[in-house]
């Protein structure tokens, strides 16, 4: 039998000098000791050199490090993609309650005039899931808006009906949401949550003094306090329910001064709650005419990596998506066949952040979803937007390929054929990403 | 064919009963498609419905429609010829179900049993239409079928126990115990109540069943292989049921994938 290197490890050392691996294929980590780093190297560079009777290199095939000669790694990520966006049968809906809000952020797409789903598409939603659900194994709902909690109403209502449909027809489900938070008191939370909304996106663009101005309320001018009590509400009231709240922080260049501070503060109120996950995310130039006028906004490589290791020196998760125990789970809904969202029109798309562009509303605007509860679609439409291009060689070689699979956004490579935008997290900050996990996961010891 | 007048078919269930026999006489006698009228057997006499079928079904008309028009006043051999003829075309296994147990002979009835088992037709709708109407041997098939498509045990317990034998009475009892249920035997009827104090057990079992999971209560060791849709959904009912959280590394590092595992780290949380 002949082997070979795996062709998707990524490496980098932590403080002590310890050697960290991960298999991207199969999301294994494991930790080698400074003194056995060079036998470690050794079997990766000649793994024909050794067999299994070798416990380093029997552990290293064990978590995919080192494969059979005939394995093609590239033709495993492929099957993977086919079976999550032709062969997964679960339903993912992103319903769009409303697209009204109540901040006046400066960075929105979105505008006046609000609209409010009606009782009637309330009512064709649930006979499509009553209707259809058994043809699905399961159903995943995600909750967008506007601000969906202003619509709380509709959407605990619907959550309870879509639960007791499920329990009837035996069928699992979950669900999340996109939310500012403001709205999201300690009652609301309880009704979501044994509901199976358990995984919460909430945005805060740092301390009060900057979120207040980048993410004003339209009436009242500190949002940050309502968020913040809300948020320290429920971490004490609920601590009986799994559930994640992923504070996401967009660090722009404007919050230098604070940052050091603001860091604290969120380590003393959430850093020891594992319910809560803090995703940071700065502010770079993915290129686009906007970024152009606010370069003073961005924070260069340099200092935001230095802040990435002050984070995980503070023991915070840096990035949630990083490891996954599926790796399908990061595809958007839009590349596969049973994902759609609903609009509060009841007008179907596949791409929940153009829903009201109006250059891409044609294309994306895949169909609507009748009185008799059954999905209208354009099927030349929803075509356009499932699977993905061709793939680029210099894809299927990246180390980082089963974690992108080669299509990073739907919109980008299926419909405006632009080149795929690689995550600056996974190529280029996975040493942070690698030794943050270290911190606050304690990677295994290869034996 | 001569095509009938569509005003004068819509007028039958108002005109009395010798004029409409005239009437479906004339389209007898006179080589009409007789299909319009299937819908209106009941107001005309029996030997005219029987020949309105057995003419129908010589016109090749469309057999959905036939098998609709069968009731209790046209002749049961006919009512076979029907049914069978339905089975033969793949009619909806629900409509044959749902229309020919009461007029049909009880050889029929056990063949329309058996074909519905075979192409898995609902449980609760073959049990609420089958029962009374065949044999026992067949009844007791019927409930097996049920219990192995997890039918809701309030069904099973009041409307099956008198059509079935002592074997299959016993495993239904088993099947609806395990479902969470007790039942109360009186001289005549069964009563079904559910338990408010279910053990930890049979609640976790209860919640395994409504999220979809097949348990094999024989080797509750058995790894269940289940999906991450599906261990979300049944910590997230767990949690609901049991007012305890079940710890975020329990299901990151894939430390419980049996039922009694799960009952385990339950009974764990709960000494906590």
């Amino acid at each position: 039998m002949s082997y070979k290197t795996s062709s998707y490890i990524l490496k980098t050392q932590n403080n002590d000098g310890e050697l960290i691996l991960k298999n991207t294929l199969t999301q294994s980590m494991l930790k080698v000791r400074t003194d056995d780093i060079d036998i470690i190297e050794k079997v990766l560079e000649t793994p024909n050199a050794f067999d299994e009777s070798n416990s380093i290199f029997s552990e290293l095939y064990k978590y995919g490090f080192i494969v059979n000669d005939y394995v093609d790694e590239a033709q495993i990520v492929d099957f993977l993609f086919n079976d999550a966006v032709y062969g997964n049968n679960v339903l993912e809906l992103t319903i769009i309650p409303t697209n009204a809000c109540n901040f006046d952020c400066v960075y929105c797409y979105q505008s006046e005039p609000y609209y409010y789903m009606s009782d009637e598409i309330v009512n064709r939603i649930i006979l499509f899931i009553k209707k259809h659900l058994h043809e699905y194994s399961g159903i995943l709902i995600s909750w967008f808006g506007g601000e969906p909690l202003l619509a709380k109403k509709i959407v605990v209502d619907m959550m309870n009906k879509i639960r007791a449909i499920c329990l009837e027809e035996k069928k699992p489900f979950y669900s999340n949401i996109t939310t500012n938070g403001y709205e999201m008191d300690a009652k609301t939370f309880r009704e979501l949550v044994v509901n199976h909304v358990r995984y919460f996106q909430i945005t805060l663009d740092g301390p009060k003094e900057i979120h207040n101005i980048q993410r004003s309320h339209k009436t009242n001018s500190d949002s940050f306090e309502r968020i913040v009590n809300n948020l320290l509400e429920i971490k004490n009231k609920f601590s009986r329910f799994s559930y994640k709240i992923a504070i996401r922080v967009n660090v722009s260049a404007n919050m230098r001064p604070y940052i050091n501070d603001f860091v604290d503060w969120l380590y003393n109120n959430f850093g020891n709650d594992n319910h809560f996950v803090i995703v940071w995310e700065f502010v770079r130039d993915w290129g686009g005419e906007k970024i152009e006028k606010n370069r003073e906004l961005i924070f260069d490589h340099k200092t935001s990596n230095h802040w990435l290791d002050v984070l995980s020196n503070k023991g915070f998760a840096i990035n949630m998506g990083f490891e996954q125990t599926d790796l399908t789970v990061s595809l958007c809904i839009a590349s596969k066949k049973n994902g759609f969202v609903i609009n509060h029109d009841g007008q179907i798309y596949k791409c929940a952040m153009v829903v009201e562009d109006p250059e891409l509303r044609f294309i994306n605007n895949i169909g609507f979803i009748s009185s008799n509860g059954d999905l209208d679609l354009d099927k030349g439409k929803m075509v356009k937007w499932i699977g993905r291009n061709k793939i680029d060689k210099k894809c299927t070689v990246c180390h980082h390929y089963p974690e992108c699979m080669g299509i990073s956004c739907p919109l980008g490579n299926r419909i405006l054929n632009q080149p795929n935008r690689c995550s600056e997290l996974f190529i280029d900050d996975y040493e942070y990403l690698l030794r943050n996990r270290d911190v606050v996961k304690n990677i295994p010891y290869i034996k | 064919m001569k095509q009938l007048n569509i005003n004068e078919i819509n007028s039958i269930p108002f005109i009395d009963r010798g004029r409409a026999n005239e009437i479906a006489l004339a389209a007898l006698n006179e080589d009409y498609d007789l299909e319009p009228i299937l819908g209106f057997l009941p107001f005309f006499d029996s030997d005219i419905s029987n020949n309105i079928i057995r003419k129908s079904l010589e016109q090749n008309a469309n057999i959905e429609v036939l098998l609709m028009a069968i009731n209790p006043f046209t002749d049961r051999a006919i009512n076979d010829i029907v049914t069978h003829k339905a089975m033969n075309n793949a009619i909806s296994v629900e409509a044959i179900v749902g229309k020919v147990f009461p007029f049909v002979s009880f050889d029929v009835a056990n063949r329309v049993a058996e074909y519905a088992i075979k192409n898995k037709c609902n449980s609760e709708s073959l049990i609420n239409a089958a029962l009374p109407f065949i044999s026992k041997a067949m009844a007791d098939k019927v409930v097996l079928y049920a219990i192995e498509k997890k039918t809701n045990p309030e069904v099973l317990s009041t409307k099956v126990f008198p059509f079935v034998s002592g074997h299959i009475r016993d495993n239904l009892n088993k099947y609806i115990r395990k479902s969470g249920y007790e039942i109360e035997h009186n001289d005549s009827c069964f009563n079904l109540t559910e338990l408010n104090e279910l053990s930890p057990g049979q609640k976790l079992e209860k919640i395994f069943r409504e999220s979809g999971i097949a348990l094999n209560i024989e080797n509750p060791n058995e790894d269940l292989c289940l999906d991450s849709l599906h261990y979300i959904s049944i910590i997230c009912e767990i949690e609901n049921e049991f007012d305890v959280e079940i710890p975020n590394e329990v299901f990151s590092e894939n430390k419980i994938s049996s039922f009694n595992d799960f009952l385990q780290l339950l009974t764990s949380l709960k000494e906590d």
